[in-house]
Formats: C-alpha cells, structure tokens, sequence
C-alpha cells in the first residue's frame, strides 16, 4: 500500500466515521420525535403544534448531539490521533501519513514507510467508536412505544365516555362562537355516583343526572355581562372574576343552552345553541329467575321454594327484599298478611349487579292447604335524594286444597249466586257414603227413600251448574222437582233421566221466544235466515253455545261435569248409590278445577240521580222557559303561528338565492325561533341544528354559498313539526256561465217535462 | 315567363324600341360592308339591353326537402333519410346535438318562412308553442322513448289539511323504479313502479297554507322535480241547525266547526214558541221563523228528519225553494226515525238489518252505530261514505242546490277516542260535498299540468261577464282576446318572466302559476312535445307543389350584348 493510498484509506475511514454518527443521529432524532408525538396525541393539541413541537425538539437534539460529537470539525488528524490512541503499533507516528512528503526528514520518511506498513496490516480490523447497534435499538422500541400509544389514542376516541358524567372533549370539531375566546366547563357529577370531576373546554354536556356544571368564560373583547340561558328560558347570570365570567348550575334535564353577553356598545349578542345530554339514573333491573308466575303445590310437595334474583343498577344498588303476602281464608273471610323478608344470601345488598337467593318456607310463612302466597321483589338503588325505585311482577305460590268444596262455582265472585239450600257435591258424596254405611242398619224403602232424595239433591246442583251454561230449557229447579210417583217407577228411567244426546235437539227446539228487533253482527245467523223471511221480526236470543260467563275451556269441563252428574242422579234415582259414587267423584274433581280456573268478576255500581223535586214533576209547566241564546266566539287558536308565518317568508324565498332579512322577517324567525325551542327542549337532538341556523339566518351570519342548504334544513325541521289536523269543510267557489246556468234550467224544465 | 323591370315596363319598351330604331336607320345609312349582318347584331344588342333592363324570370315547382333535427333525435333515423334522399337540407335546433352538415335554426319563427319547407321531424319535435309557424304536413320520427314522467295531474283548489293526490304517468325503462313524493326532504308518500308504462298515484295532506313547493324524486335517476302547490286560505262556511232537542251528535259536530272558524247558527226548540240559540263565530241572529230571506245568507242546513217534519208548511216551503237556489242540506236521523221520507229528501231508502256497521276511514277501521235504512241502488246519488252494506253518506242535486244524508250514528266516539283526524274526514267530505257554492263573476283558468318556462308563451283561459275585464300578470296589464264563438270567455298569450312563482289577477280572483328552471321536467316537456307533434304531423294537410319565379341569370344577356356590339365593331374592318 503506498502513502497515497494510505491517505485515500484514512479518507475514507473519516467519511465512514461521520456517516455512521450522522445516521445514528438522525435515527435519535427521528425516535425523540415519534416519541414525543406519540405521547402529544394524547393531549388535547392541535395537529399542527403537535408536529411542530416534535420537529423542533428532533432537530435540538440532533443539533445538540451533533455539537458533542463534533461532527462539523472533524478531520482526518482526528481520526490519524483516534488510530494512533488505539493501535499502539502505530508507535504515536501516524500523523506521518498525512503529512507532505517534502516536509519530512529521512528518518520520519523511514517511520512513515513502517507506519504505512502497520496501517496496512490493520486496515481490515480498524473499528471506529459507534452506537449504530443501540441507536438501531432504541429506534425499534421508540416505534413499538408509539404504536402502543396510537392504540390507547383510538381507543380513548372510540370510547370518550368510559363512565357516564366523562363529556367528550370535542374541541377540535366544535366552533367556538365569535366573541368567546375560550370556555371552561367543570362538571361535577353527584357524589353517589362516585364518578369523578371532569373539565372539559367545550359547550357540548353529557352529563349524569344531578350534575354540577361551571362554566369559565373568556371572551375576545370587554363585555359588559353574560348569561347562560338554559332550555330558552331559565336565564343564569354570569359572575365576572377579572377577565373570566363563571357560572354554576345543577342540570337534571335533557335540552339545550346558549350563551348571552352585552358589548361594550350596549348591543347584545348570542351564541350558538349547544346541547345537554343529561344521563338519567335508571332504576334497579330486578328479576326473578327461576320460579313460574303462578305454581301450584299440593300438601304433599316440598313446601319449600328456593328463589333466584338478578339485582342490577348502573350506580349501585341500597337495598332489596321480597315482599310476601300470605292469603288465608275464603270468601268474605280472606285474611291477608303482608311480610316484607330479606335475602337469605347475601344479607347485605350491595354493588351493581348481584344474584340474591331466598328460601321462602312456606310452613314459615304459615300457609295451610288452600292458601295462597303473593310476592315480589323490590329494590332501591342509592340515588339522592330520592331513590329510584323497581319490582318485579307479582308471583303466586298456591296450595291446593283437595279437601274442601266451597259452595260457590267462583271463590272471586263478589255476590254468592248459590242460594241456601243447595248442597254441594261434596255434601252429596258424604251422604251417599252415609247411606250406603246404613244400608245394613235400615229398610229397603227408606234406603230407596233416600237414595231418590239424594238423586233429587244432584239434580238441583246439576240445573244450577246448567244455568251457568244457558240451559234455559229446563224447567225451573223448585216446583217440579220431587219423589218420583208409582207410575214413574214403572217407565224405563234410563230413558226418562239417562243422559242421551240423540234427544238434546229436542230441547232445542222448544226454544223459540220472539221479538222484533235482530242484531247486525250476527252475520251467521243472517245467513241462515235468507229462505225464512219472518226470521227478520223475530228476537233472535244469543246462541246458547256462545252464551256463558265462562271461557270455552271452563265451558268444556262445566259440561263435562253436568254430563256426569246426569249419571251420577240416574243411579241416586234407581237406588244404586255405589255405581253413583264414583260419577259423584268425577263431578266432585272437574268442579274444583273449575273454581280454581274461574276469575274474579267485578259487579257493576249503580247510578244514583239526583232527587226529584215531587211538587214539580209532571206539571207541564214551562213558564219559566224562556228563549235562550249562548254566544261563543273561537279565538285563533292555531298551533305554530309564527313557525307558519316563517314557513311562508322561506317558502317565497325558497326559489331565489336567499333572504335579504329586514327587520321585520327578523321579527319572525325570532318568533318562530321561541316556537321551535320549545319543541327542542323535548328533542333536542333533533330540532337544536336548526335552531341554530335560524339562528345565524336571522342574524344574517349565514354565507351566501350555505344559505340554500341552511333553508332547506329549517323547512324541513318546520313542516315535520306541523301535527298532523283534521280537514275542514271549505266554501266553493265557482265562476257560473251564462250558457251553464241556461243548460241548467232547461235540463230541469227537460226533467219536468218527463216526469209529467 | 315573367317580366321584373327595373323601371316602368312602358317607358323601357318605348326607350328601347326608338333607340333600335334609330340605331337600324343610322346603321342601315351607313356605307359598310355585312349591311344584314350588322342590322342583326344591333338587334341582338338592343335585345340584351332589354333583356337586362326587364329581367325576365321563368317558373319553377318547388319540393320540400329540408329535415329539422329537434332533441335527441336518432342518428340512425336521419343517416337512412339522407341515404334515401341525399339532396335533403339539414337544419337542426338550438337544443339538438351536432350533425354533419347541417345548418342551425336560430329560431323557431324561421319556420313560417316559405322558403323553409319542412319535409320532416326527428326527435322530440318541434315545441308546442312554435307549431303555428309549420303550416304544412310533415313526416315525424319520433325518439325512443325514455324513463320519466310522461303525465302529471295535479290537484286544483287545495285546502290545507284534506288530503289530495297527485297522479300521473311513468315510462319505466328498468326493471323496478320507486317514486317519491317529498316536501322539504320529508317523504309524503311513495310507489313502486315495474317496467314499461305505469300509473302513479301518489298522496299529500298540505299543512300550511301559502306556495308550496313538493318534490318528485325518482330512484333510478335521482332527478328531483318540483312540484308547485299553491294552498288556498281557509275559507269558512255559515251553518244553521235546526234540531228539537240537543244531542251529542250535533254538540261533537258544532264543536269541531267552531274550532274550524265556521259561522254556525243552532236552534232548539224547547217549545212551540220557546227556542234556544248557539252561536258560533258569528253575531245573533233570531231564525224564530225560517223563510226564504234568513236562509239566503247560509251555505248549509243541518237538520233531522223529525224537526223537519214539525216546521210548518210555509217553513218547509221556504227551505225548499232555498235548496232549489243553491242552499246545502243536510238530513240527520235520530235514533228511531219515525218518517223518513220528505218531500226535500228526495232520495229512497230501503229497510236494511244492520244497526251497526263496519268502515274504514284512512287507515283505521270502525264499528258504528248507523240508521238500518240505505239508499236504493236505483238512486243518482253521489256517496260520499260507503261500505259494503250501501252508501252511508251521501248527496243527490235538486236544481242549484245538493241534498245530503248521515245515516252513520255516534260518530263523536271518534272524537272520544282522540282520533279527531278520522272525524274531520267523515264529516269534511260530505259538508263539502253538499254546502252552497259561492259564486264568483270572474275566473283564470291556468293548464299547470304543462311545466311553463321561461321566455315561452303560455295559453290561459278567462270567464268574465264583465265587458271589459282587466287582467294584471305581477301587476301589470296583459290584454285579452275576446272569444269569437262564445259570449264572455277571453283568451290570453303570456310570455312567462323569471323563475318562480307569479300571480295573474282578475277582479277578486288570482290564480297563481309557476315558472319552472329550464332543466326541470325535461321528461315531461319531452313527452308533451311528442305528442303534440304526433298530432300535428297527422292533422296537418300536405301542402300542394308550389311554384316560383326564377330570374334568368344577367350573364347572359351582357354576353349576348357583348358578342353583338363586338360583331358591330369587327365587320366593318372585315
């Protein structure tokens, strides 16, 4: 290698050296920056200042660095003294290499020549001090960290209210009105909700129910003063505190507000409309999860019920329990007893969402065959001051009573409609148990005696049952019912009591009332009238079939049960109780599973008119009657009149380029203004944008470009505002011509003419 | 041939026939050589002269052979037309595209000239107002049709809150097209159309008075048109009841007129000569005795059947004599009617055996109460309610005036049910039906299913039996053309100003009309233009070969006098 070359090499290894720094700085720079504007998003910064603070920081650094690297005065003597410092074979001579050839003695040539050699030897293994590795390094995890950080910036985005009561700060998207500089909302959520304080710099509130909310205010010029309006009504003046203007107010309802101020000139300004969200506190969600609306246990079941509970609210719950109601008793004599019973787990109700049980006991709870229990349950959430509060439906648990049969068809009915001397199935069957117990004990003849009288007691019970079915064909339960007499006994008896549907339409026909007067509904029964021309003047009654208290399955069974008490008299009747006991049972089973079906029927109250005056009544006087007349004007009463009115001056302007708004359109799209205001304080998202832009449009602040489209936006707003009215008869109005009014006469004289 | 001489033909042939005789003489004189040939030449020469001064013109037949290209016209269409005649004249209108060779008709009014003679149209043709200028029969190629509307019919007379509708026709091109009423961006209605030719119907229910602008958006295209409505105010009736007794029916009904700003009389009669009266937007007026003056100012009566039948003969006599003079009656029944047939009812009922019945008004459906009786069948009468069971309200005409009939009962339970809009309609359509019409001595009749535009004539149509009506367009004066054949119709020719509404005003009377942009409506404009050119190139008779003057060319006489003086000169040097 000669000196020349050396000196290339040397060269070379210098620009090396301040490529590799200059790399590693630049990579230093580059992460400082990604970094720091990572972690800027997060702020509430705008895109520009962000970019720009993070340029200026890299380039400080870089600048910085490049100065304690001195990478601007770097020379080959540096880098020579750099290789001496390192490789002592060099023996401190290798600035020799770069020095002229003409300038050195023969020794020193003689030390540049083994010099040259050394540089030559170690060239290949020459290592310049560098942090490329690390830099390389730092750089990969600056990008990791600010990929890390993007990723909590999106999703704090999509997510801007992680709680209720956190409002979105949408100062990026939200124009700041002209005339106020900067604003400054606190809003304090209550403290039940336990939910922080939030500050925000925009008008825009989403807030929880209840909140405390202070506005700051800073406004581009002096003003005089400044309110808040509220919902377009409620007006809140603002305190001044040297250049800011505050105000605080407790927001519970969902609407809108603006801001007001005086200039300094004494005029008055407003801004834009700006709306209120207001989340409100649910109620608790209260769910019971495992039991049936209505169960039905028998003595013998586990009398024990276990309950499942879903208790939810969105702040947390105070307190829940069930409320139990135990009824006892039948009738007239119902007791009830009301218990309110706490969760067996857990004891205390607390938090957000819990599953609470319950082991209702019914022995506990003293509940007999026959009695039913009523319960549900309630629970409060920790709202103040006043908590909210939600149950569940009502769930009933009966016991069945087998053992009982009351003498009423409806435990619910108010009236008893069984008279006295009925007795009931139940009776009947204890009886018949009795004779046939007798039977050994006493004679024929009183044993048949007997067995007819009970026969005689099943028929009464068995025509009461039928009435309920409309089978007004039987003759009346008293006078015609009694022993039967010899010749009676004679006759074949299955034939004159035995149930036999064959001769059902037999009764049928004996049913034939009349009266003059149909029913237009009854289309099925027009129809098969058409052949029978006096059909038409006779009182046709209900069909028999459709007519019943009764739902059509209850019907079935009634049916059913009267069916088999026809069997159960038939035997009674011929003296053979044993073969009548167990149709009794059957009659006995199908009746209480109709009164446990029936419902409660509510009697109506009468009308009470108020008292006569008996001296007057009759008289025919009229003396005191005298003409009359009563005078009532209506009053405009048009709903929206000024939204119409401004309806009409856009509409008229609704094909030309805008509205050029005097004075007096002013006047009425302010008007219209309060009208529409009132609508938005109940949607507000759907009315408040075009409160504003007829707004800006009154204020003439709308551009020329955006009228059409601000226009466009309040007609629309306007007219699906419009209720929906009933149409009114109008007068016509025609213009008559001589020769219509001609062809008329002479058509009627024609018509005239005719008819003669 | 024909003779156009520059100066009097007699003074010319005079100058002319010296000047040749003088000439011969001089020449004949003279001692020169080709004497005859010479005396010739003069002629000749003396001929030209004369033939230059006359300008004699021959006769020729004249073809149409021009071919007027109009909107989108079919080049396929015109390329075959020119193949079969390539001598044809093309002109094309301002609106056409471009073709080869041909010249662009700056106006329609080019049309009248004689010269231009139409041989045929291609495209949608020429505009309506422009046909008068064609007066000859011409062959018409009309385009292929494309989607759009092709009628429209819109609503006349519109009230705020009744329900109208807006019909029409749409040639659908695709497979399915949906159109849209809208107003203000709210839809009002819609319909789905297949392919080919398709009725629409479409409904609106204005809800505020003034110009209104609707819009008619199709799916396919997106083109918006606008639909211009003029809601007129509310214009209240005044109504006497008659009744013997109050009733929950009439109490509903006066409640729901006043409401609606009617003027409404009621009178009960608690005895003979004992009545008490309600008013309603109106001052007192004592209707002790009905005749024909206190009925007069009234457009309707209300009254039931039993409460007629106890007037007396005079009063019953002067309610019909009212009827026959336009008054609107309305016949009630109480719950029972005991007679049903008077002599102002002169409708025949037939005995039915429903007492209640079932109707749908809008959307909803009701069960009520109604008098067991309907209307024969045979009956002219105009229904105005009706269900399966027969009309259950309804009018029939006597002269000027209109009798109707409630037979529903009950119908305040609408009104007890908050649906007050239902109860409007049942009641609305059937006052409207029978009330008094106001007569009025002027009218505008204005065609608004043709979109009208700007810098086009536009027809309209007045009725006045004033004999000198003055009508103001945006106030000014427009005169009027008297009809010749009928007495008291006029005629008038507008040329429509700016887009936008415009109002022509007559005495009392207005009529509003409205000047559309000129890309709206294109489908309708195209389609009102074919047919109209479909019409006339059938009704219009082919004109006869017409014949014109041609002048001989001047060349040749000057050529002729040329040679003739040259021969002069050259034949004596021979």
């Amino acid at each position: 290698m000669s000196i020349s070359d050396v000196r290339y090499h040397i060269q070379k290894v210098t620009r090396r050296y301040i490529a590799m720094r200059s790399i590693e700085i630049l990579l230093s720079a580059f992460s400082v920056a990604l970094v720091l504007y990572s972690f800027g998003s997060l702020l509430p910064l705008s895109r520009f200042v962000l970019v720009m603070t993070c340029l200026l920081a890299a380039a400080l650094f870089a600048y910085f660095r490049l100065r304690a690297l001195n990478l601007f005065n770097i020379s080959n003597n540096d880098v020579v003294r750099f290789i001496n410092r390192q490789h002592p074979e060099l023996q401190e001579s290798g600035e020799l290499l770069l020095r002229d050839d003409n300038d050195l003695t023969t020794l020193q040539k003689l030390q540049q020549l083994r010099s040259a050699k050394h540089f030559e030897t170690l060239y290949p293994t020459l290592k310049l001090p560098s942090q490329l590795g690390t830099t390389l390094i730092t750089f990969v995890i600056s990008i990791g960290l600010s990929l890390a950080l993007a990723y909590v910036s999106k999703l704090k985005l999509e997510n801007p209210r992680s709680t209720a009561g956190q409002t979105k700060d949408s100062q990026t998207q939200e124009n700041v009105p002209a005339g106020i500089n900067k604003v400054f909302v606190e809003i304090e959520p209550p403290k039940y909700t336990r939910l922080g304080a939030q500050k925000i710099t925009s008008f825009t509130l989403n807030i929880a129910e209840g909140s405390s909310v202070s506005w700051k205010l800073n406004f581009t010029e002096p003003v005089k003063g400044a309110n808040i309006i509220l919902y377009g009504r409620d007006t809140v003046a603002m305190q001044e505190q040297g250049q800011m203007y505050s105000a605080s107010k407790r927001i519970n309802q969902t609407g809108f507000y603006q801001v007001s101020w005086t200039n300094v000139d004494g005029s008055k300004k407003y801004s834009d409309y700006f709306q209120i969200i207001v989340i409100r506190d649910q109620p608790p969600i209260v769910k019971v999860d495992n039991l049936e609306q209505f169960i039905q246990l028998s003595a013998n079941d586990n009398l024990k019920v276990s309950m499942m509970s879903t208790l939810a609210d969105d702040y947390g719950l105070n307190d829940a329990y069930v409320i139990a109601t135990v009824s006892k008793g039948s009738g007239e004599s119902v007791k009830f007893r009301e218990e309110k019973l706490k969760f067996n787990n857990p004891l205390n109700i607390q938090g957000k969402a819990i599953i609470a049980s319950l082991l209702l006991d019914l022995k506990k709870l003293g509940l007999d065959p026959g009695d039913e229990l009523y319960f549900y349950v309630e629970a409060t959430d920790i709202k103040v001051p006043k908590f909210n509060k939600s149950r569940t439906e009502t769930f009933f648990i009966a016991i069945k009573d087998t053992a009982e049969m009351t003498t009423s068809v409806d435990p619910g009915l108010g009236v008893d409609l069984l008279p006295e001397y009925f007795r009931s199935q139940r009776q009947i069957i204890i009886d018949t148990e009795k004779l046939l117990k007798d039977k050994s004990k006493i004679d024929k003849k009183e044993f048949n005696s007997k067995s007819n009288e009970l026969g005689y007691d099943e028929k009464i019970l068995r025509l009461r049952y039928g009435e309920f079915l409309g089978e007004e064909f039987e003759t009346s339960i008293g006078p015609h019912a009694g022993p039967p007499s010899d010749a009676d006994v004679n006759q074949d008896v299955t034939k004159v009591y035995g149930h036999q549907h064959d001769t059902e339409k037999e009764h049928e026909a004996v049913v034939e009332p009349s009266n003059s007067h149909s029913h237009a509904d009854n289309n099925s029964s027009n129809k098969n009238d058409k052949g029978d021309p006096s059909k038409e003047y006779m009182h046709v009654h209900d069909s028999e079939e459709e007519a019943s208290f009764f739902t059509m399955s209850i019907r079935a069974k009634l049916k059913a049960a009267v069916s088999i008490m026809w069997d159960a008299e038939l035997h009674l009747r011929m003296f053979e109780p044993q073969k009548s006991l167990p149709f009794q049972y059957k009659a006995l089973k199908l009746l209480k599973e109709i009164s446990q079906d029936s419902r409660v029927y509510v009697h109506r109250t009468g009308f009470d008119p108020p008292p006569l005056k008996e001296e007057k009544r009759l008289t025919g006087e009229l003396t005191e009657l005298k003409t009359s007349e009563i005078n009532k004007n209506q009053k405009d009463q048009e709903n929206y009149p000024a939204i119409r009115k401004a309806l009409a001056v856009i509409e008229a302007n609704n094909n030309s380029d805008g509205i050029i708004v005097t004075p007096e359109i002013k006047s009425i799209l302010l008007k219209a203004g309060n009208e529409l205001s009132g609508a938005a304080l109940q949607q507000p998202g759907r009315y408040l944008k075009s409160l504003s832009l007829l707004k800006s449009v009154s204020e003439g602040e709308v551009k020329e470009a955006q009228m059409s489209g601000a226009l466009q936006s309040i007609r629309s707003t306007f007219y699906s505002l419009l209720p929906a009215e009933a149409s009114s008869p109008q007068v016509r109005r025609k213009s008559v011509h001589v020769m219509e009014d001609q062809f008329l006469e002479n058509l009627t004289k024609n018509s005239k003419g005719t008819e003669k | 041939m024909t003779l156009n001489p520059i100066l009097p033909l007699w003074l010319i042939v005079s100058l002319l026939v010296a000047m040749t005789i003088a000439f011969v003489w001089m020449e004949y004189g003279r001692p020169l050589k080709y004497k005859y040939l010479r005396l010739i030449a003069i002629c000749i020469m003396m001929l030209s002269v004369a033939g230059l001064c006359l300008r004699p013109e021959y006769q020729s037949t004249m073809e149409s052979n021009t071919v007027l290209l109009t909107e989108q016209y079919s080049n396929k269409i015109v390329d075959s037309l020119l193949k079969k005649n390539p001598a044809l004249d093309l002109i094309r209108s301002n609106e056409a595209a471009e073709f080869k060779n041909s010249k662009v008709l700056v106006s329609y009014q080019q049309l009248s000239d004689p010269t231009v003679k139409i041989k045929a149209v291609v495209g949608n043709g020429i505009p309506e107002y422009a046909m008068a200028s064609v007066s000859a029969k011409f062959e018409y190629y009309p385009p292929k049709p494309s989607s759009g509307v092709t009628n429209l019919y819109l609503p006349k007379d519109v009230q705020r809150n009744n329900e109208y509708h807006i019909q029409g026709n749409f040639f659908n091109t695709k497979d399915s097209v949906k159109l849209f009423l809208e107003n203000a961006g709210n839809k009002t209605d819609s319909i789905q159309l297949g392919r080919g030719l398709h009725r629409f119907d479409l409904r609106f229910t204005p809800r505020a008075n003034g110009n209104l602008i609707y819009h008619l958006r199709s799916s396919d295209d997106h083109i918006v048109r606008p639909i211009p409505l003029h809601v007129n105010p509310e214009r209240p009736l005044n109504i006497l009841v008659l009744q013997g007794y109050p009733t929950f029916e009439i109490q509903y009904l006066k409640t729901f007129l006043a409401d609606k700003h009617h003027q409404l009389a009621l009178r009960y009669q608690l005895s003979k000569a004992v009545f008490r009266f309600e008013y309603a937007n109106r001052k007192s007026l004592a209707v002790n005795r009905i005749n024909q003056s206190s009925l007069t100012e009234f457009h309707l009566l209300i009254s039931d059947t039993e409460t007629l039948s106890k007037l007396s003969a005079p009063e019953r006599a002067a309610i019909t004599d009212a009827i026959k003079h336009g008054l609107g009656f309305l016949a009630t029944f109480p719950a029972t009617p005991k007679s049903i047939q008077l002599e102002f009812l002169p409708i025949n009922f037939k005995k039915t055996l429903h007492d209640t019945t079932t109707l749908k008004i809008g959307s909803s459906t009701y069960s009520l109460p109604a008098i067991p009786l309907r209307p024969n069948i045979s009956e002219t009468i105009s229904s105005v309610t009706k269900n399966r069971t027969g009309a259950l309200s309804g009018y029939t005409y006597r002269d000027k005036g209109r009798i109707g009939f409630q037979l529903l009962q009950e119908t305040y339970r609408l009104v007890l049910s908050g649906d007050t809009v239902n109860y409007g309609r049942l009641w609305s359509s059937l006052i409207d039906g029978i009330s008094r019409t106001n007569e009025k001595n002027s009218e505008i009749l204005l065609d608004q299913n043709v979109p009208i535009y700007t810098d086009e004539p536009f027809n309209a149509k007045v009725i006045s039996s004033e004999s000198k009506p003055s009508l103001f367009a945006d106030g000014i004066s427009v005169p009027l053309i008297e009809d010749e054949a009928i007495d008291n119709i006029w005629h008038l020719k507008l040329w429509a100003g700016r887009p936008g509404w415009h109002q022509l005003s007559l005495d009392r009377d207005a009529a509003q009309y409205f000047v559309f942009n000129d890309g709206d409506w294109r489908d309708l404009r195209a389609a009102s233009t074919i047919e109209s050119n479909h019409v006339a190139s059938a009704q219009l008779t082919a004109s006869k070969a017409s014949t014109t003057n041609i002048p001989y060319p001047p060349i040749y006489f000057y050529v002729m006098f040329v040679i003739a003086a040259g021969c002069l000169w050259l034949a004596p040097k021979l």
